[in-house]
């Protein structure tokens, strides 16, 4: 009796481990972050492109919900471009130029004060790509708004639905980044500059 | 009885005054020119004359341009009001407020909210 409890209990943990991991393996590949669009590519191609990437496939109740509702969703969207444009540029100015520009002129002043400020130029030079990063992504998802905005939403529910899926992977990704480079500038560079109003 | 023919004098008189005769002017009359007495004063006192030239511009000169020290301060400039200086703690404290300053301008949920395109958003 125990035997075939024991027995039982090992059957449940693998069938509930194999079943883990094919719904983790379907959520990762509905993750899986949009490859960049090829340099110079037109909308038809990045349609393609995503329509390849996310797979979608609608039952007969989503493609109609999409069909009646898609139009109101693109006005929306058309209205979101404009605040991401605006959010583009405020985060370029504060990243590549702020901080980046404070972040220079203090290790300057630091050599000159003969301090060693190797360290802190390695910092800024990792800063300066990740910043470099969430702008390539920030162009990314502008595109595929505009994208968004011109599909004709009503005769290809299917592309509507992977360009918006689209949109929201590099959306994630953008909030990841900046919480990324708000950690690495409070975590590394803050510290950095404290030790040497220390030393100094 | 033929006219006497004039002859020739033995000792002709020269008709250029003062070539040959006692001198008019006073002056010694040792056997050589004037101005050959005269020529090498005259370049003593012109080379002299280059001479206090030069010293006086050289005087002039050097009282005109700066003394070493103060060249060498020129050079090097020690405080520049306008240019980068050396850090300060106050510096360095100053740029880190600033940068969190810019951070804090940054509001990840007001700009990148993360609903943003959610189906309830978007009312789809």
């Amino acid at each position: 009796m125990v035997n075939y409890r024991q027995t039982m209990k090992v059957l449940a943990s693998i069938l509930l481990t194999l079943a883990l991991i094919s719904v983790g393996g379907s959520v990762a590949r509905a993750q899986t972050s949009p490859a960049p669009p090829p340099a110079g590519s037109n909308f038809q191609q990045r349609l393609a492109q995503r329509k390849q990437e996310r797979r979608i496939q609608l039952d007969e109740r989503q493609q109609r919900r999409l069909d009646q509702r898609c139009t109101r969703a693109q006005q929306q969207i058309r209205s979101l471009q404009q605040s991401t444009a605006q959010l583009a540029d405020k985060r370029n100015r504060v990243y590549s130029h702020q901080i980046d520009g404070k972040l220079w002129v203090i290790i300057g002043m630091l050599k000159i004060a003969g301090k060693d400020t190797f360290r802190l130029e390695q910092q800024l030079a990792e800063f300066a790509t990740k910043a470099e990063g969430f702008k390539t992504v920030m162009g990314y998802y502008t595109q595929t708004l505009d994208d968004i905005a011109v599909i004709n939403c009503q005769a290809d529910v299917v592309g509507f639905k992977a360009l918006l899926d689209t949109a929201r992977l590099y959306h994630g990704n953008l909030r990841t980044r900046s919480a990324d480079i708000r950690s690495y500038v409070v975590d590394q560079i803050k510290p950095t500059l404290n030790n040497f109003a220390r030393e100094l | 009885m033929p006219p006497d023919t004039p002859t020739t004098p033995a000792n002709p008189q020269p008709s250029t005054p003062g070539v040959y005769g006692p001198p008019s002017s006073g002056q010694s009359f040792s056997g050589g020119a004037k101005p050959k007495n005269k020529l090498p004063l005259i370049i003593a006192a012109g080379v002299a004359g280059v001479f206090v030239i030069l010293i006086i511009l050289a005087v002039v000169i050097y009282n005109r341009s700066p003394s070493a020290p103060e060249q060498e301060q020129q050079q090097t400039p020690t405080v520049d009001p306008e240019g980068p200086q050396a850090a300060t703690p106050l510096d360095v404290e100053n740029t880190d407020n600033s940068i969190t300053q810019d951070l804090g301008s940054i509001n990840d949920d007001n700009e990148l909210p993360a609903d943003q395109l959610s189906d309830d958003n978007l009312n789809l």
